[in-house]
């Protein structure tokens, strides 16, 4: 699991990129660069579609993630000139807090998902150390009286 | 004896180049090469006049060696952590210095002079990268490279630099605050497989210790693998544990 979720690591390039003077443009090839997620990839294919003119509206209804999705509708509108800094910035807002429920569930939800394999697997494995040998030499006994 | 002795010095004479080749590395002065050699050269007296075992000597020479091979690298990780650590620190100390109508470089310089521990080292390099411009990878951490390409961004912009430094500490508290919280799934995870492992091994020791291995070799493989493959679905879980937002 990486630190950042991609949306809000695409929210923080774009947004140091506006800050410091650069594009939005640049911002995203930035990102691309730095990042090896799968969104990174789809980035990097819808700015290609972009470039070339093709219709986007595909890609970007197949990201499973709405932040995602907005985020990738905002940056179009930010490519061809609109200033998006404002809404970028209330966006962001809104992954974070996504992104705080995202982890709370997922830690709430871990241990029970470590259980399964402690106790279908690893708990068997330390019961058949533990109690093979006796057992064995009790049937073994049994057999033979 | 007088083979021992020449070995010796020859070793020594190498140490010594690689010791003062490492601290250089690090940023240390030569004479923390020769308080540690003199150290060494009591070892090595005590073992050729005291103890002559070629055994222990070879092994000591080989751990000094060894240490010394890779204290650069170790130095480099804990100042890695311990950037990571005073980032935030540093950018507020910062922050406030620019707002109180310092420049970014005087108030950095103000903070690496005040600094009493190691980082002093870390913030004095940083504070030289920025005066001469100079290349980031002599930095030795990745995030004091990163550091120093924000802070030279900034300052060549010349504009709203408080304003900028700001939303630089933004950033990287965000960036903790994540790195915080999705370490606790990541340290669940490895703590879980790494306390199990460690139960299973000492458990499988004491077994074979009392029962023995060959008469009870099927019971191990199915114990085994049966483990092995608890081990695997937990890490497999946490390749899963993706972000979805």
């Amino acid at each position: 699991m990486e630190y950042l979720a991609p949306p809000l690591q695409l929210i923080t390039e774009i947004k140091r990129a506006i800050e410091s003077g650069a594009s939005v443009r640049s911002g995203v090839l930035v990102y691309i660069q730095n990042s090896t997620s799968e969104f990174s990839r789809d980035v990097s294919k819808w700015i290609s579609w972009q470039d070339r003119g093709l219709d986007v509206s595909s890609l970007v209804q197949g990201q499973k993630s709405r932040y995602r999705r907005s985020l990738l509708e905002l940056l179009g509108r930010g490519l061809q000139g609109e200033g998006i800094y404002s809404y970028l910035l209330m966006l962001e807002v809104e992954t974070i807090e996504a992104c705080d429920d995202e982890i709370s569930r997922k830690i709430t939800k871990l241990p029970f998902l470590l259980l399964v394999p402690l106790l279908l697997m690893q708990f068997p494995a330390f019961l058949l150390l533990l109690f093979g040998p006796l057992l064995e030499n009790f049937f073994h006994s049994l057999g033979s009286g | 004896m007088l083979i021992s002795i020449m070995l010796t010095s020859l070793g020594y004479v190498y140490v010594y180049r690689i010791l003062g080749s490492s601290l250089k590395k690090i940023g240390l002065f030569n004479y923390h090469a020769h308080i540690f050699l003199s150290f060494v050269v009591l070892m090595l007296i005590s073992f050729i006049f005291l103890g002559p075992h070629p055994i222990w000597l070879w092994l000591s020479f080989g751990t000094i060696f060894l240490f010394i091979k890779s204290s650069p690298q170790i130095f480099f990780r804990y100042m890695e952590t311990l950037i990571q650590r005073h980032t935030l620190r540093i950018l507020d100390h910062m922050v406030l210095g620019v707002q109180s109508g310092h420049s970014l470089r005087v108030s950095l310089a103000a903070l690496a002079a005040q600094e009493s521990s190691l980082l002093r080292v870390s913030l004095h390099n940083l504070f030289h990268a920025i005066e001469y411009d100079s290349a980031p990878a002599d930095l030795g951490t990745a995030t004091l490279a990163r550091l120093f390409e924000e802070l030279m961004r900034i300052e060549k912009s010349q504009s709203k630099c408080a304003d900028q430094l700001r939303a630089l500490r933004k950033r990287v508290k965000t960036i903790e605050d994540f790195r915080r919280r999705s370490g606790q799934v990541t340290m669940q995870i490895r703590m879980q497989a790494a306390i199990s492992a460690l139960l299973y091994l000492g458990l499988l020791a004491f077994m074979i210790s009392q029962f023995g291995f060959f008469a009870y070799r099927g019971l191990i493989l199915l114990s085994g693998s049966l483990f092995l493959s608890g081990l695997v679905t937990v890490f497999v879980i946490g390749r899963r544990v993706r972000w979805n937002t």
